[in-house]
Formats: structure tokens, C-alpha cells, sequence
């Protein structure tokens, strides 16, 4: 047996290891274990709770609301805390469209599930009555609203409930991060039994709410196109259509109707849906001849009486035909106006392919315009090195073989009307924050010059002539007059044109002094009547007379009036001249015109962008091809200062970084 | 007078429970506001929801859809292009120096 002071010894030994070990676990608890079991303890007496933050509101040009943000509930119901249960199953079997006896199941002894929730989304007006009602929680949860008729539906799109709220189509999904708040959250003190307090102590994020969008659209001037498109469907029994309202001199979009056969908003494909114009594109092949100087003096093509057959390639031939024969020669100017296949195909001829295929993008054919929607469709327009000999061509210069939007037709005809200029189409007007300060305002954007002033004249002149009483647009004439093209394009289904299926379109572009809209109107596959003129025109000419009688139009009513009575004054003291006098006197037959007849400068882009670059090359009317590949322009050529023609070409050389 | 060991613990307890008091009362006070605040909250809520409903039914009341049939149902119609005169604010001033 060991001495006393050897079990002493050892029993210090074995005393201070455990203290050692008591301070190395209180140690290791406290410095490496303590946060994570001190945010373990804070997770069982405190709950997170998301603050919903209200999602911005979207308004036409004029203030009226077209989608906001609501309220609405979820309703849990605590059977145990409720005192008049009659009152409440009488009352909730309402408001929460359940049966009084499904309703009553819950408050029988023995019903297992205690605290019941109703999903819904309910609205106030329907959950107003058990509001405030012991037993009652109402959750609530922010919806989307539309107040009035669901406007413009597929353009504004549609917000999920779920995940706070997200835009999932439209205007909502492209602007989502503008529109979206940012949620609150407050951490409240609960008991283990999952009770709260709102502690004052507690700590809160206050939600922020997201900025409010103002439209270009027009609500009033929206209304009349979706209510006059439903209507043309329903008359001509057609498969769907659509509507846009455009001012040119902004790019403004006013009003977008799209529907499909039952009457109802699809998606918008104003913006998604090309199609083969047809004749509404023939005007595009006339201005790029005369801004290309093909057209000489009176020069005329026969009208072959309407049927025009020609040799493609080896012993293969190709008949062109017209609706109206002409047999005596046309101008192009009277092309136009009685839409002549024939004559179209025939002077396109003058046009070489490239430059054919240059002019047609440059109205900005077979490109997105960058409009602000989430899944703008390009349109197609093969390149000229894909054409095929004594088709394309003349196939492109009568509305085949080329696709659209309605949107590219509208910004197209949109250069008619603003004197040679395209400018960039938008959807946004302004952007504000909640407490109603402007973040963003729209300022008009000019894409690029197409044409010079006076070709855009001549063009808006045959226009005229194509709406007036001898053209086909006729059915289309609104007080203040109106210039436009009418189509009627063969549909294509399965490869092949389909036999009695037509697109009917009208463009249009009002009024014909100093224009303030362009409207597109097409429908597809009418029965009975299908010209663009007997379908198209009509409806746009009845939505033009109601924008006119409307309590707050977006057009300038006293541009028109005033108009109206110089006319009449003309009338009276010229009563034998035409009353028709055209917006604007040009010699006809057409004039010599070649275009680019400015200079521009080149612009300094070193060191920009490309998308930069190549908007301010734009800007200044040149084009822009890119040399190279990265990000950033080194240098341009010709260099900046220089000048050269509008219209031609600055070469943009990039790299990956800012150096060589 | 000098002050023994009892009154110490007297003076001690009266200041704890003075401390304590005001403490309570603000506790309180930030408590009935909190609730206050939640019931302001609740109520805002409410009447935003309200506002929008409303909103929704002027819409509806006032849209063409609605207004054209009663209107066309009471023997009125849309005005046809013969009946749609503009006046500018000209003529109506070269009308009224005629009148004069």
C-alpha cells in the first residue's frame, strides 16, 4: 500500500486533471460552441416574420391605374378561441365560399384540426364580414390588381403570389426589379407553445416599396382598340388580330390589342408574332427606290393586264398576278395605290439585292426594335446572298418571303410620317419612387435618318393616294383625313399557302397633315370578306372616329379642326378644286432623289462600349459595323471628327480591354 | 439622526422598487403603443384593400363596355362622323366678335 503522501500526490493529480477538463469543456463551450448555441437559444424564443412590401404601380399616360397593388388575405381560424361559433359559421361559410356544414365540422367535440386554414386569396369586400371576429387571423399577402377592365393583359403580363410576388410575364417580369419592393422583417419573442409578443424592443426592417411605372399607353384610347377589335373578329368570324397605336414623332406606343379567336387576350403578339405583310410592305420597296434614285422622271411599267408571267431560271417561269388589272402603264406612285403585284415586282428590279435587303433593314426589318418586353420576336429577312433568283426579290417587294411584327410595320410607316426618321419605340413614359419622385422620364430616341425629308413627303403622297376614293384603303377615310396601305396576305400553313386563308392588315397613318398616330391593324383569316380594305381599314377608320370623340383623346383635335376649316375655306373659294388637298405638294411622277443628303460626323467612341458606341454612331445617322471581338472600342474608322455621307458605314474596332 | 442598517436597506428597497416601477410603466407604455401601431397598420391595410376594390368598380362603371349598351339602350349612340365638330378656341372667339 502506497504512503499518505503518495495518495495525496495522486489525488491532487487526479483533481486538478478534472479541473482541467471542467475548464477546458466550459472553455470550448463558451469560445468555440457560444454563438452557435446562443443563435440555437434566440431561434426557440424568437420568430422571423417577412414584411410584404407593396409591389409599384403601373398607370397609363394619363394617371388611371391599370395595375396595382392589393391586398388580400389568407384566413386561419383558432377553434378554440372562438366564442360565437354560429355567428362566425354563418358568416365565414360566406366570405370563404365553403358550405355552413363543412364549416360547422371543425367546431363539432373531438374535431382534431384546431387551427384550420383557408388559402385563398380572399378580398376585402369578402372578408370584411368575419374581420375583426374572435378566433379570426386574418394573413396578408399582397396580390395584383387591375382596376376597371384587365387592359392591355398581355402586355402588362401577370405577377406570381408566390416567392413575394415575382412578374412572371410581360412588362411585369422585364420591369420586376424596378416594380418589386424590398420585403421588411421583424423578429418577435414567442413561448415555447409558439405564442407571440410584439415586443417594442423587437427588431424591425421597415419594407420598402417599389418605384411606380407610367405607360405610354392611353387607357381610353386601349379600351376603344380592344373593344373594336373584338368586335371586327366577331363580324368577319376571323381567327384573332391585333391593334397598335403609335405616335411617330416619339415612339410612343399608345395602345396594343391583341386577341385570339375566342375573343380573348393571348399573349401580345404585336411584339411576338411576325407575319407576312403583304401589300402593306410595298411602300418600303418604293422609298428605297426613290431614296436610292432608281426612279426616273415618268418612268412607267405595263401592267401586263394583270398577269405577268416570267422566266426565272433555266426553262422554270413564274406568274405574278393582280386583283385589279391595270392595262394601261403605271407610275409607282399608282403601284401604290392600286397595291399592283406586278408593277412592285417590276421595279424592284432596279433595286440591286444588297441594297434592297440594306434599305429594308434600315426601317428596321429583321432586327428586335428593343422595345422594353421581355420576348420581342426579330422578324425574318434572309440576306440577299440567299435569294433565290426571280423569286425573292420581287416576292420581298410584294410582303413575302420577308416577316414582320407589327410593331417593325408600324415603326416602318412610322418614318414615313416623321419626315425620314425612325425613331425608338417605348413602352415607359416615366418612373417615379413612392413618394412619387421621378426617377427616369422618356425622351424621344432617335434610331437613325432612313430616308430624306422630301422622299418621306413623296411617300406620305402615294399613301394618301392609296386611301383616297380611286385607292384600296378607301373604307379607311376619318375626318382629318388619313394616309394608308392596305394588305391581304396568303397564310402559310404547313409549307405551302393555304387555300382561302388570308391575313387582312391595314397601316394607317393620322391625320394626314402633321401626323400624330400610325395604326396597324391586321386580322387573321376573316371569312366572307377578307381584303385589308373591307376588314382592316373599317375597323381602324371606326377606332380613329371614337379616339376622336373621346372625352380625353391623345390626339390634337385643334390640328384638326383647324385643317378642317382651311379646307372648307379652300372649298368655298375654290369650289371647283379638289377638296382633298394633300398634307404636302410634291411634283408627281417622282422625283430624282438620291439619298444621304447630309453630313455627319463621326462621334468619339474609343474607349466605349460597343452598345454605346454604336447607339451614338447611330445617333449621328451612320451605321456601324463591328471588327474584332470584346467589349470595348478601340478606335473607329473613318476616325472621330471626320465627316462622312449620312447613311454610310463607320467601322468599329473592339477589344477585349481598354489596351490593345 | 443617523441612519442604522435597517433604514439603509429601507432606502436600498425603495429605489429598487421606484427603478423597477418606472421601468414597468415605459414597458407598458411601449406595449400599448406597439399594439396601437399594429392595429394602425392592420387598419391601413384594410383601407388600402378597400381603395383598390373601389377603384375597380369605378373602372368597371365607367368603361365604354359598360357605358356604350346603357347608353345606346336610353336612345343615344356614338357620335358619327357628320356629328363630330371641332371647335377650337380661335373660331369661338372670331364667333363671339361677330356676335358683338
Amino acid at each position: 500500500m502506497a504512503r499518505p503522501a503518495a495518495r495525496i500526490v495522486a489525488l491532487q493529480v487526479g483533481l486538478g486533471a478534472g479541473l482541467l477538463l471542467l475548464v477546458a469543456r466550459a472553455g470550448w463551450l463558451q469560445l468555440v460552441k457560444g454563438g452557435e448555441f446562443a443563435r440555437r437559444a434566440a431561434a426557440q424564443r424568437t420568430v422571423t416574420t417577412e414584411l410584404p412590401a407593396r409591389r409599384g404601380t403601373i398607370y397609363d399616360r394619363n394617371g388611371t391605374p391599370l395595375a396595382v397593388s392589393e391586398p388580400v388575405y389568407r384566413v386561419q381560424l383558432a377553434v378554440k378561441e372562438v366564442r360565437d361559433t354560429t355567428r362566425l359559421v354563418s358568416r365565414g361559410a360566406r366570405a370563404l365560399g365553403v358550405s355552413t356544414a363543412s364549416l360547422r365540422r371543425y367546431f363539432r367535440p373531438g374535431a382534431d384540426e384546431l387551427y384550420p386554414y383557408f388559402h385563398g386569396p380572399f378580398r376585402e369586400s369578402q372578408i370584411a364580414p368575419i374581420r375583426g371576429m374572435r378566433g379570426v387571423r386574418l394573413e396578408t399577402v399582397y396580390s395584383r390588381g387591375y382596376p376597371g377592365l384587365r387592359l392591355a393583359a398581355p402586355v402588362i403580363g401577370a405577377v406570381s403570389l408566390e416567392d413575394g410576388g415575382r412578374g412572371e410575364s410581360g412588362l411585369e417580369r422585364s420591369l420586376d426589379s424596378i416594380l418589386a419592393g424590398r420585403p421588411g422583417e421583424t423578429v418577435d419573442l414567442r413561448t415555447p407553445s409558439g405564442q407571440k409578443f410584439e415586443s417594442p424592443d423587437r427588431r424591425v426592417r421597415d419594407p420598402v416599396p417599389g418605384h411606380d411605372v407610367v405607360l405610354t399607353l392611353d387607357a381610353q384610347l386601349q379600351e376603344i382598340a380592344e373593344n373594336a377589335l373584338r368586335k371586327a373578329l366577331a363580324e368577319y368570324k376571323a381567327e384573332a388580330g391585333d391593334v397598335l397605336f403609335l405616335d411617330p414623332r416619339t415612339g410612343e406606343l399608345l395602345a396594343l390589342a391583341s386577341l385570339n379567336e375566342s375573343g380573348l387576350p393571348g399573349s401580345a403578339t404585336v411584339f411576338t408574332s411576325p407575319f407576312e405583310p403583304g401589300s402593306t410592305a410595298k411602300p418600303f420597296t418604293a422609298a428605297s427606290l426613290l431614296a436610292l434614285g432608281r426612279i426616273k422622271g415618268t418612268e412607267t411599267v405595263s401592267g401586263e393586264n394583270g398577269s405577268w408571267t416570267y422566266p426565272t431560271r433555266g426553262r422554270a417561269t413564274r406568274t405574278i398576278e393582280d386583283t385589279h388589272a391595270e392595262k394601261a402603264p403605271m407610275t409607282l406612285a399608282r403601284v401604290i395605290e392600286v397595291s399592283s403585284n406586278i408593277g412592285i415586282a417590276k421595279f424592284s428590279r432596279k433595286l440591286r439585292w444588297e441594297e434592297h435587303y440594306d434599305m429594308l433593314r434600315a426601317f428596321g426589318f429583321g432586327a428586335p426594335t428593343g422595345v422594353e418586353y421581355p420576348s420581342e420576336a426579330t422578324g425574318a429577312l434572309v440576306r440577299p446572298d440567299r435569294w433565290d433568283p426571280g423569286y425573292d426579290a420581287e416576292s420581298i417587294a410584294m410582303g413575302y418571303r420577308i416577316q414582320v411584327t407589327p410593331l417593325q410595320l408600324a415603326l416602318g410607316y412610322a418614318v414615313f410620317a416623321n419626315d425620314g426618321v425612325l425613331m425608338a419605340p417605348t413602352l415607359i413614359r416615366e418612373i417615379r419612387s413612392a413618394d412619387r419622385r421621378v426617377l427616369y422620364r422618356m425622351e424621344p430616341e432617335v434610331v437613325r435618318r432612313v430616308l430624306p425629308v422630301e422622299i418621306a413627303v413623296q411617300m406620305r403622297e402615294m399613301l394618301r393616294m392609296a386611301a383616297s376614293e380611286s385607292g384600296t384603303g378607301s373604307q379607311g377615310q376619318v375626318l382629318g383625313g388619313i394616309l394608308g396601305k392596305t394588305g391581304t396576305a396568303r397564310q402559310a400553313e404547313h409549307g405551302s399557302y393555304a387555300s382561302g386563308k388570308y391575313r387582312a392588315s391595314f397601316v394607317a397613318i393620322y391625320p394626314a397633315k402633321d401626323p400624330q398616330l400610325v395604326a396597324v391593324v391586321t386580322i387573321q383569316n376573316p371569312v366572307g370578306a377578307y381584303y385589308g380594305g373591307q376588314t382592316a381599314a373599317p375597323t381602324t377608320a371606326s377606332m380613329l372616329k371614337q379616339a376622336l370623340s373621346a372625352r380625353q383623346s391623345v390626339i390634337d383635335r385643334s390640328v384638326i379642326a383647324q385643317a378642317e376649316r382651311r379646307k372648307g375655306a379652300t372649298a368655298q373659294s375654290e369650289s371647283d378644286e379638289d377638296l382633298n388637298e394633300p398634307a404636302a405638294s410634291v411634283r408627281l411622277p417622282l422625283k430624282d432623289t438620291a439619298p444621304g443628303t447630309g453630313m455627319a460626323r463621326v462621334p468619339e467612341v474609343a474607349g466605349r462600349a460597343i452598345r454605346g458606341a454604336v447607339f451614338a454612331v447611330h445617333q449621328r445617322g451612320l451605321r456601324a459595323r463591328v471588327e474584332g471581338s470584346g467589349r470595348v472600342v478601340l478606335r473607329s474608322l473613318p476616325a472621330a471628327g471626320d465627316s462622312l455621307p449620312v447613311g454610310k458605314t463607320v467601322v468599329l474596332f473592339v477589344s477585349p480591354s481598354r489596351t490593345p | 439622526m443617523t441612519l442604522r442598517g435597517r433604514h439603509w436597506v429601507v432606502v436600498w428597497l425603495m429605489l429598487f422598487l421606484g427603478t423597477a416601477l418606472a421601468i414597468a410603466s415605459r414597458q407598458n407604455k411601449a406595449l400599448a403603443t406597439a399594439r396601437r401601431l399594429a392595429v394602425l397598420q392592420d387598419r391601413r391595410i384594410e383601407l388600402e384593400a378597400r381603395r383598390t376594390e373601389l377603384l375597380r368598380q369605378i373602372g368597371q362603371v365607367t368603361s365604354r363596355e359598360i357605358l356604350v349598351p346603357r347608353m345606346e339602350r336610353a336612345g343615344m349612340h356614338l357620335p358619327s362622323e357628320s356629328e363630330n365638330i371641332l371647335i377650337t378656341l380661335d373660331s369661338l372667339v372670331a364667333g363671339a366678335g361677330r356676335g358683338r
